[in-house]
């Protein structure tokens, strides 16, 4: 009965679209530009709307060694897209805020790739953000997700979606969420208080 | 007349005006959850097919306006996000307004700020002559 009432629930959220960071190249090699998107609807991994430009506070990349890179984005039909050329080795995080004219914050997205070697990654320590520990991109592999809510651990139930399945896995502080890494795109989301957050990454 | 009058006359022709009043049309978007639908881009139609409003939803998606004729009136929401609607609605009883408060710049206060206007300009532009006469000798 609980697991079909946490199936029950969260459907709620699942009629608003989504949003998310994808790549045209998650794995990249020297001197590769790469396409960073922001994709948003309910067919995840396809993009069918291109969320409007005036709701995108910030658009970032934050390469290996810290640094923030603003990123130049421009509608792409059904999509959002930047460019963007990785220099150093490591992993970089991306990032995205969206913002209504009132000044509030509704939408944190977060993803990682890597460019040639694996680094450790970055939380960003946003409103809300779905954290993970033992994470090295590899396939198969279980990783332990969090979810923070203003930088302490809330109980959450969070949705994720890869190319095999799309379910739901409960967290509880002191009792990480484990997830194991699908290839290709993984996506992680939830929801509070109206506001949702996103994570992405690709498995190999 | 002395310039100085005629040019204030012609500022105080660009003073404001405005009127409070009542019993607007209002319109309030949510979505399903009761989350208002806030800062939307709208557009209202009048029944001739002409744009007659746009903006964004307030805060709680709400939308006012003053029909001004009867007859099939269209609006259309798009929240930018992916969302929005298109729904034509009658108007039977086009707005009537209800002046609550009137208010505008003083007459005085329009006159001063002319003035002071064309005295302030004046000074600019003496003082370039100056600074270019100072600097040539």
């Amino acid at each position: 009965m609980k697991k079909f009432l946490l199936l029950i629930f969260p459907y709620g959220f699942l009629f608003s679209h989504n949003f998310w960071i994808d790549y045209s190249n998650p794995f990249p090699e020297k001197g590769e530009k790469i396409e960073i998107y922001i994709k948003g609807g309910h067919s995840f991994p396809e993009s069918e709307v291109a969320v409007k430009e005036r709701f995108i506070e910030k658009f970032f990349v934050i390469t290996p060694s810290g640094k923030e890179i603003s990123l130049d984005f421009h509608k792409k039909d059904k999509l959002i897209s930047a460019e963007f050329f990785p220099q150093e080795e490591g992993t970089y995080t991306v990032y995205f805020i969206f913002q209504k004219p009132d000044g509030e914050r509704f939408y944190f997205a977060k993803s990682y790739f890597y460019f040639k070697n694996k680094t450790e990654i970055k939380n960003l320590n946003h409103e809300l953000e779905i954290v993970i520990e033992n994470f090295n991109f590899e396939k198969e592999k279980k990783i332990n997700l969090k979810f923070l809510l203003n930088k302490r651990e809330v109980k959450k139930t969070l949705e994720y979606m890869n190319k095999k399945e799309h379910g739901f896995i409960r967290y509880v502080p002191g009792k990480p969420a484990v997830y194991k890494v699908q290839e290709g795109i993984n996506l992680i989301l939830c929801e509070e208080g109206g506001k949702s957050c996103t994570l992405t990454f690709y498995g190999r | 007349m002395h310039p100085y009058f005629l040019w204030a006359l012609i500022l105080i022709s660009h003073g404001i005006e405005y009127e409070f009043f009542e019993k607007a049309k209002g319109i309030r978007i949510y979505y399903t959850d009761g989350t208002p639908m806030s800062f939307a881009n709208y557009k209202i139609y009048s029944p001739d097919e002409k744009i007659f409003a746009e903006g964004l939803t307030d805060k709680k998606g709400r939308i006012l306006f003053m029909p001004d004729e009867k007859g099939k009136w269209r609006i259309e929401v798009d929240d930018g996000m992916g969302h929005g609607f298109i729904e034509s609605f009658n108007i039977e009883k086009p707005g009537e307004s209800v002046i609550t408060h009137k208010g505008s710049n003083p007459l005085y206060l329009r006159f001063i700020t002319g003035i002071s206007l064309i005295v302030g300009f004046t000074g600019i532009f003496f003082y370039i002559i100056a600074r270019k006469k100072y600097a040539h000798t």
